[in-house]
């Protein structure tokens, strides 16, 4: 039994798809959002602190290399120096000289740097070598290009200490053991006797990979990243063991590294590059670091943050189709049963408890439920006395025409005996029979009403000449006023019948009075009587009996007042008063008004 | 009330478990974030110990070392030729660099007198830290005490060999005269036809080296340098034949001009390549160099006592110099018990073995003798045999001034600047004012 249009959706749909939308977009729009933020945020972040490392790391290196150089100013203070040999001077004194020379090298100048310095040489101008080291070495040893190469360097700029990659060591070396010391860099100086101006010779100090692993080795960069230190020609002089190293697009953006200054590069959008330039040594300072494990954090962010929205959108569904389920279900439960009231099934009732709002519409819907099946069955009974009510109107109809013959007949037969009281009797009993076939309207004017019932007082007159007297008092205002036809004659019918006729008073007149006065809004219109009156008792049993339709007595009287309220409602209802001996008054209230009747 | 169904308390579970779970997962988000484990790094000792084939074998002794207690060892490697002037630097300047520090047993004195290591008697004799039974002392084939304490157990027995071709040599040399006879025969200088360019080398370097060669021929010629009392033998007339036999070897030219110049490696070097035939006063460390190495010749150099000097009754006395390579815990170390496990490792009948394999001498006599060992070093058995007659220099505090009091005259003898006779007398002069000054301070310990 479901009743469902085409392009409409179900208030379930409606509020799955709503809660869905509301839940799922909010959570994909805030995690993509943030993930492109924060990805952002982090590359400027990640290369502005790469660069700030490999500054701060060059400035280290920068004074370690400060402080290299200050360690070589007592020699070009120290005049004359005592190491020097003569030419000519015997192998033993060159020796002396070189044991004297490694004394003061190792035991005065570089003692607090000596596990750096794997040697120290001083070449004379006379081309003798002097040698820290353990072996006696000669010039003849040393390597002519390299030598050439640092002393033409030194002769350019003579006032400086220089610094070499370990290529131009002025002697071979050759490694005897396996061992992580090796020799490095060079620093050279040019030594001049200041007094004399004169040159005393060069100074040339082989450092050890210790020099500059000390500084640069434990620099983390990144987990992957690569501390790399360059040579002015662009040449490896310290490198992190790092695979990104043997990367050839890596291996030329190293090279086309600017030789002043510091900045980042990012290479293929794979790799980036933080660099400086030392303005001591000329040695550029990279970093390199993969941009994917920079990132990598940022990845696992993202990542995280999709798990969260993945289960963030499970969790969603679920609970978008729990609470639509929730909200819906009574409302659901309710267009069930009205789609069931709709065909018929008045009996069903929500007995379900709901939410607030939806047990109101509840509530409302069983009230209205409740409420229809009243007004069905009070139209019903309705209808039920309305053919009651025809069937007696039809009972009571005569043949107009040959009822008006036969009274014509009589008049004019009255007319001719000159009995006047039958032709009088027959004139009101003609008028009153043309009233009531009229009685088939809704509504008639009082007046007209009136009219009906002076005929038929006329007539019971007739009937009750020495028993009873009548007063009519029609309110000038009232007469159009509408009015449901024969509703005073069964009440007028009641007041001769049960007032004046069954017990007619010994010694007084029967009187009946009938009187209709505008009031307003209204038109109250009273019939009394001053018959025998009811006692309390039977007073109270009448008015029961008009409430009561199961009953048979005063159905005369009931009749006019079920009429009365169908006609004009509560305000209708009759007002009767008796008292025992003193007579009753039956009265009652019509909505004032006469263009409509 | 509308009766609230289960679903609705599940969807409010699910958003409580969503939203926790949002927190927790968050929480890995940061990344980097040390664990426990990671932030508790394991402790580190530092060791500084010279370049050559002792850190060769230490360093491939020291991971079941690092496996079994979880103490990371690091080694801080120095040159030869720097080595002692940085390590008497950094202990007297109370360095905390390094917990550990390879010594020659000849610094000992001096750096116990200087109380710049830390005695190891007390972590040899509590058991807490050492078990006696296992440790057992008595095994070391020396120890290095100064004034009654242990200062340095050694890791490498240091002692000097005859090498020789086998294919030119077939008997090895008894005497110095043989040798030098032998030498003259294998010279080119003086034969022309020899196979080899020089028949002798030995190392002339200073400051360690040279003094070394001459002992052993010193005390093979039967002179010496100081006693017991710190008295001078320098300039004996047995010392004098010594430094006559070394000028000799030089003014005959039967070793290359340049040897001090040569250093342990080329020695080594030149017996590989052929361009030696005899090697003598040698370190015994070189064998096993030399039998792992590629020369075409490494089969047919062979080691033997070192030679001495007939005596009238016709024996032989032969004296062989012998030293050990120690560790000690540098006074200023910041774990030294850490640091006393590894010496007792490294220096125990385990770790030796391992040391040992890996190209070390172990200073323990059940090491050198074990038979497996010997057949992976063949040159232990002689090495044993050598040490019965091998002694040590003495330990002074002055021992770097008797050392460069040796290498002057040395290098005077070397260089023939000077005669044998004049420079050890000049040299017995000065080493005899050095005792004076020295044991009117404080009497060393032998």
């Amino acid at each position: 039994m479901k009743a469902r249009t085409s392009g409409q959706f179900s208030i379930r749909t409606i509020l799955i798809s709503s809660f869905l939308l509301l839940m799922i977009f909010p959570i994909i729009v805030i995690t993509l959002v943030t993930y492109h933020k924060e990805n952002a945020i982090f590359q400027d972040q990640v290369s502005r602190f790469l660069l700030q490392t490999v500054q701060q790391t060059n400035r280290s290196l920068d004074a370690n290399l400060s402080e290299m150089d200050r360690l070589t100013w007592p020699i070009l203070y120290r005049e004359p120096l005592d190491f020097l040999v003569k030419p000519g001077d015997s192998s033993y004194e060159i020796v002396k000289a070189a044991a004297q020379f490694k004394q003061e090298m190792f035991h005065q100048y570089f003692r607090g740097r000596i596990n750096e310095v794997s040697s120290v040489y001083f070449v004379t101008p006379e081309r003798i070598l002097l040698s820290t080291e353990n072996a006696f070495q000669t010039f003849d040893q040393v390597i002519p290009a390299n030598y050439r190469y640092i002393t033409d360097h030194l002769e350019q700029d003579p006032l400086s200490i220089h610094w070499f990659s370990e290529t131009y060591a002025i002697l071979p070396h050759r490694e005897a053991y396996t061992t992580g010391i090796h020799p490095s860099v060079l620093a050279a100086r040019k030594i001049v006797d200041s007094s004399r101006v004169e040159l005393q010779g060069y100074l040339i100090i082989q450092l050890n990979n210790l020099f500059l692993e000390d500084v640069l080795q434990n620099v983390q960069i990144g987990k992957t990243g690569s501390l790399l230190l360059l040579d002015q020609e662009h040449e490896l002089l310290f490198g992190q063991q790092s695979p990104y190293l043997s990367n050839e697009r890596i291996r030329q953006a190293l090279g086309r590294l600017s030789a002043s200054g510091a900045g980042t590069e990012v290479i293929d959008g794979k790799w980036i590059v933080a660099h400086v330039a030392s303005p001591k040594s000329g040695w550029i300072m990279a970093a390199v670091v993969p941009l994917q494990e920079l990132l990598e954090p940022n990845r696992l962010l993202l990542r995280n943050l999709l798990l969260i929205a993945g289960l963030g959108a499970a969790v969603s569904i679920f609970v978008s189709l729990s609470l639509a389920t929730n909200i819906s279900r009574p409302v659901v439960h309710l267009s069930q049963l009205m789609l069931k009231a709709s065909y018929g099934n008045l009996d069903v009732r929500h007995t379900n408890e709901s939410y607030r709002e939806i047990s109101i519409l509840q509530r409302n819907f069983n009230n209205m439920m409740e409420r229809i099946q009243e007004l069905l069955a009070e139209v019903e009974k309705e209808q039920r006395e309305k053919q009651q009510a025809s069937m007696r109107a039809l009972q009571m109809q005569i043949h107009p025409h040959f009822l008006y013959n036969i009274l014509d007949t009589i008049y004019w037969m009255s007319k001719k005996y000159k009995a006047e009281q039958i032709s009088k009797l027959v004139t009101s009993l003609g008028k009153f029979f043309r009233l009531s076939l009229h009685a088939g309207k809704e509504r008639i004017p009082l007046e007209q009403e009136f009219e009906h019932v002076q005929s038929y007082l006329e007539l019971q007159s007739v009937r009750y000449r020495d028993k009873a007297t009548y007063r009519v008092v029609l309110d000038e205002r009232a007469r159009r006023t509408p009015m449901v036809p024969l509703l005073l004659q069964p009440l007028v019918e009641n007041a001769f019948e049960h007032g004046i006729t069954q017990s007619p008073p010994a010694d007084k007149l029967g009187e009946i009075s009938i009187a209709a006065v505008r009031l307003g809004h209204k038109v109250s219109i009273e019939v009394r009587d001053n018959g025998k009156g009811m006692s309390g008792q039977a007073l109270r049993e009448l008015l029961h009996s008009l409430r009561d339709t199961e009953k048979v007595e005063h159905i005369g009287l009931r009749n006019v007042q079920q009429r009365l309220l169908l006609a004009f409602g509560a305000m209708s209802a009759l007002r009767i008063e008796s008292k025992e001996g003193a007579g009753t008054t039956v009265a009652f209230d019509i909505p004032a008004g006469g263009e409509e009747a | 009330m509308p009766k609230i169904r289960w679903s609705s308390y599940s969807a409010v579970a699910l958003l409580l478990v969503w939203g926790i779970g949002c927190i927790y997962i968050l929480g890995f988000s940061a990344g980097d974030k040390p664990t426990s484990a990671q932030a508790e790094s394991p402790k580190t000792i530092k060791l500084l110990i010279r370049t050559g084939y002792e850190s060769e074998a230490m360093r491939q002794a020291i991971p079941p070392f690092e496996q079994e207690t979880g103490i990371r060892v690091e080694m801080i490697e120095l040159g030869r030729d720097e080595y002692f002037t940085t390590v008497a630097t950094q202990l007297f300047a109370g360095s905390d660099d390094f917990d550990l520090v390879f010594v020659p047993s000849t610094y000992v004195a001096q750096f116990g007198l200087g109380k710049v290591l830390l005695p190891l008697d007390p972590f040899m004799r509590d058991p807490q830290y050492t078990d006696e039974k296992i440790f057992d002392q008595a095994d070391f084939a020396a120890t290095y005490s100064y004034n009654r304490n242990v200062y340095a157990l050694p890791t490498d027995i240091s002692t000097h060999f005859l090498y020789y071709r086998s294919d030119l040599i077939p008997v090895p040399p008894q005497t110095w005269d043989e040798v030098k006879q032998l030498a003259e025969r294998f010279t080119k200088a003086h034969r022309a036809d020899s196979p080899t360019k020089w028949g002798l080398g030995f190392t002339g370097l200073a400051p360690e080296e040279l003094p070394k060669i001459f002992d052993t021929l010193l005390w093979s010629f039967g002179g010496d340098l100081l006693n017991g009392d710190n008295e001078v033998f320098l300039d004996s007339s047995r010392s004098l034949d010594a430094g006559r036999y070394l000028e000799g070897l030089v003014r005959d030219k039967v070793v290359p001009p340049d040897v001090l110049s040569w250093g342990f490696s080329d020695v080594r070097d030149a017996l590989m390549n052929g361009d030696i035939a005899m090697a003598a006063p040698n370190w015994n460390a070189a064998y096993d160099s030399i039998r792992n190495s590629d020369s075409r010749y490494k089969d047919v150099i062979k080691v033997a006592m070192i030679p001495g000097v007939r005596g009238p009754d016709g024996t032989i006395r032969r004296a062989s110099f012998q030293h050990g390579w120690a560790l000690s815990i540098n006074a200023k170390s910041p774990h030294p018990k850490e640091a006393w496990r590894f010496i007792s490792y490294i220096t125990g009948k385990r770790g030796g073995f391992i040391y040992a394999r890996a190209g070390g001498t172990p200073a323990r006599k059940s090491i050198l003798s074990d038979p497996l060992l010997q057949n992976i070093r063949p040159e232990f058995a002689l090495t044993l045999e050598s040490m019965k007659i091998a002694r040590n220099e003495p330990a002074v505090p002055f021992y770097p001034l008797m050392i460069d009091i040796q290498n002057d005259a040395l290098t005077q003898i070397l260089t023939l600047h000077t005669p044998p006779d004049l420079a050890l007398r000049e040299a017995g002069k000065q080493l005899r004012g050095a005792a004076i000054h020295y044991t009117a301070t404080r009497q060393p310990e032998r």
